[in-house]
């Protein structure tokens, strides 16, 4: 908010600038003689023909003060007087009666009971000046404080306007997704009328869950409106399948284009993927993310690694994801730090981690209650100076499924003869990405919704593979290794950028068999596959020779599959479907 | 908050006390304003060493005047960090683009 004040300049100047004065008086000669006296005293004459102008004069903030000659009678006098009462005029503008020289006592006491001051002349105009002035300084404060209250109520009025509107987006961009809901629990705090955090949860196509904690710099709207397209964009590229590390370069991207340099967006984004129990966390600039046992000791720790989201440009931001696996009944927490700096009742201590593991300690029930308890008894009570938020996310060993009765798919017809075949290139493979191509086939493709968290993860298992090991030939075993998981993204990121040969196809179709549809979806890649007459050192125990080319991503799959087979050379791997569902198999779980 | 800034051979320090947060933009800029403006300042240094607290209003701030102080070729550094500001600075990850001594 700016409050503009008038140019600094002496006051009396300021006066006369700002308030011109009203002579009104029955004898044009009289007038003239009291205007020459005005501007003797320095201050400016505006110029009325008579009562109704003058009030327009004042009303308009022309003139500030009226001098009225009361001659030998005072009716002009009682006019204005009656006037002004009847006007409720918004401030105290003062009428100065000026009496003639042979006025007598009960003169003045008629002309005080119709004006705020009485004048007698003969009058010189330093002393009309001195009479003058308070009156119009005061009405001048009066002016300013007046325009200063009608500059406040508008911007409360602007800003209650804005924070409806933020409240309104933010609440539109809060997609409700009940399956995934009831893995969360969540508290928000605002430390004014809209919150500067905002807490999110998607489910992904392949039912991984995302969760997003992001805290805009400061708090209250400015803080809302930086974290709006955190949100959206977390949200979008959720829905299309991308990983942690995708979004969050993108909401950084996004961040950076558009918001100013002082402003930022500290954020948690993580993916818990309750198939493989494994969990995917990005931290930039926010407290400690804690993994929770069922009794409520930790289990591990993730620090912020790094930046928060707008402040790097692309090149210098690092995306890269801390990864750990969880056990049964695990619990993600993350919090804001408008939770673990809240100051204590003196002031000076702050909630900090110590408080926080007091409170989560024992069973999961109520725990965010309990932490929420804690902290407002260690604050006292008091308002909390910044927005504060928790969030519990249930780490299961496997995804739940959607409570509502799904109505039963729409048959698949076995007779259907569609198919499709696509064949990438290395342009496409170096600037296309694979895993939303994935997503928007299975959405086009009429799969039933609760099949297509199989279908996604299989398609997507199965591309992802053939780039990563068939065209870039990097070694599946690198990731295992102490150290391996960032060497491996780091080289893939520079194969890929590189890739000047090669291609990927992808085939897909509907067939009929005794039990059903099946989906059959092929993918082969132009990698160099595996020598199966030598073998490969990288076999894996129980595996066919061509499977040891292929990735963890493809096994953790096969199980879902009602076949999967890869050629003898590694290079072509088939999996098949169910899509019809006979046995009660629906793919929603492993 | 305060601020209190000295010169030493081209060396502007702003010595900050008290709480580091959105109330203090105006006396932050005023106090760096005049410092990076200046020919004969060639490095700011920002003393935390009596700053209780700073929270993220503030950390904007210490991000804009890098890169005023990036446009006007002045190197920035931020000194005696402790306590709880050395905290928020580590979760920040602030090192990494900042000089913290």
């Amino acid at each position: 908010m700016v409050l503009t004040t008038p140019p600094s300049s002496s006051p009396d100047a300021r006066l006369t600038e700002s308030a011109g004065v009203v002579v009104l008086d029955h004898d044009p000669q009289a007038r003239a003689a009291l205007e020459r006296l005005v501007a003797a005293a320095g201050m400016r004459v505006v110029a009325s023909s008579g009562v109704d102008e003058a009030l327009a004069l004042i009303d308009g903030g022309v003139a500030a003060a009226v001098l009225c000659g009361t001659g030998d009678d005072r009716v002009l006098l009682g006019a204005l007087a009656h006037r002004r009462r009847r006007m409720r005029p918004a401030w105290p503008w003062p009428v100065l009666a000026v009496l003639p020289q042979a006025a007598g006592a009960a003169d003045v006491e008629q002309a005080f009971a119709l004006a705020d001051d009485c004048l007698q002349m003969p009058l010189s105009a330093t002393a009309l000046g001195a009479r003058l002035r308070p009156f119009l300084r005061m009405c001048d404060y009066a002016t300013r404080t007046q325009a200063q209250r009608t500059a406040l109520r508008r911007h409360q009025d602007e800003a209650e306007a804005e924070q409806r509107i933020a409240s309104h987006l933010i609440a539109r961009l809060e997609r409700r997704d009940a399956v995934a809901e009831r893995l969360i629990q969540a508290w928000v705090s605002p430390a004014r009328h809209v919150s500067g955090d905002v807490v999110a949860v998607a489910r992904a196509p392949d039912d991984r869950i995302h969760v997003l904690l992001a805290d805009g710099t400061g708090n209250g709207l400015s803080a809302a409106i930086s974290v709006l397209p955190v949100s959206e964009v977390f949200h979008r590229m959720t829905d299309r399948g991308f990983d942690i590390a995708s979004i969050v370069t993108e909401m950084n991207r996004k961040l950076r284009s558009c918001m100013p340099v002082d402003r930022f967006v500290a954020c948690v984004a993580a993916s818990v993927d309750m198939h493989g129990h494994a969990i995917e966390l990005w931290n930039g600039g926010c407290p400690p993310v804690i993994l929770l046992g069922a009794d409520g000791r930790v289990q591990r720790v993730c620090r912020s690694r790094h930046m928060a989201l707008g402040i790097l440009d692309s090149q210098q931001f690092d995306s890269s994801v801390e990864r750990c696996d969880y056990v049964e009944r695990s619990q993600l927490m993350v919090v804001s730090d408008g939770l673990s700096e809240a100051p204590g009742g003196d002031g000076v201590q702050r909630f900090g981690d110590r408080e926080l593991l007091e409170a989560v300690r024992g069973a999961a029930v109520h725990r965010l209650g309990r932490v929420v308890s804690r902290l407002y008894a260690f604050t006292g009570g008091r308002a909390l100076e910044d927005d504060a938020s928790v969030l519990l996310v249930d780490c299961r060993m496997a995804p739940p499924v959607d409570a509502a009765p799904m109505a039963s798919p729409p048959a698949v017809e076995a007779a259907s003869d569609w198919s499709l075949e696509l064949r990438l290139g290395p342009s496409q493979l170096r600037g296309l990405a694979l895993v939303p191509l994935v997503s928007d086939l299975v959405e086009q493709l009429g799969i039933p919704r609760r099949l297509r968290a199989a279908v996604f993860r299989v398609l997507s298992a199965l591309l992802v593979d053939a780039l990563d090991h068939g065209v870039l030939g990097l070694d599946p075993g690198m990731a295992d290794l102490p150290g391996g998981a960032e060497r491996f993204r780091v080289e893939r990121a520079a194969r890929l950028s590189r890739l000047d040969d090669g291609w990927l196809r992808i085939r897909s179709a509907i067939e009929p068999s005794s039990g059903g549809a099946l989906l059959r979806l092929e993918c082969e890649d132009s990698g160099a596959g595996v020598d199966s007459e030598a073998g490969d050192s990288r076999r894996l125990p129980g595996k066919e020779a061509s499977m040891s080319r292929r990735g963890r991503g493809v096994e953790q799959v096969r199980s879902i599959c009602t076949d999967l087979s890869v050629d003898r050379v590694g290079r072509r791997v088939v999996a098949l479907l169910a899509l019809s569902d006979p046995g009660g198999r629906d793919g929603s779980s492993a | 908050m305060q601020t209190q800034v000295s010169v030493i051979n081209e060396r502007a320090r702003i010595s900050l006390s008290g709480r580091f947060d959105f109330n203090a933009h105006r006396i932050f800029k005023s106090a760096c304003e005049p410092q990076i403006r200046s020919s004969d300042i060639s490095s700011i240094e920002i003393d935390l060493g009596n700053v209780e607290y700073l929270d993220s209003a503030a950390l904007g701030m210490l991000l804009l005047l890098r890169d005023q102080a990036q446009g006007a070729h002045k190197t920035l550094i931020l000194t005696h960090c402790q306590g709880l500001v050395k905290q928020i600075l580590d979760v920040a990850n602030f090192r990494k683009l900042f000089t913290i001594q």
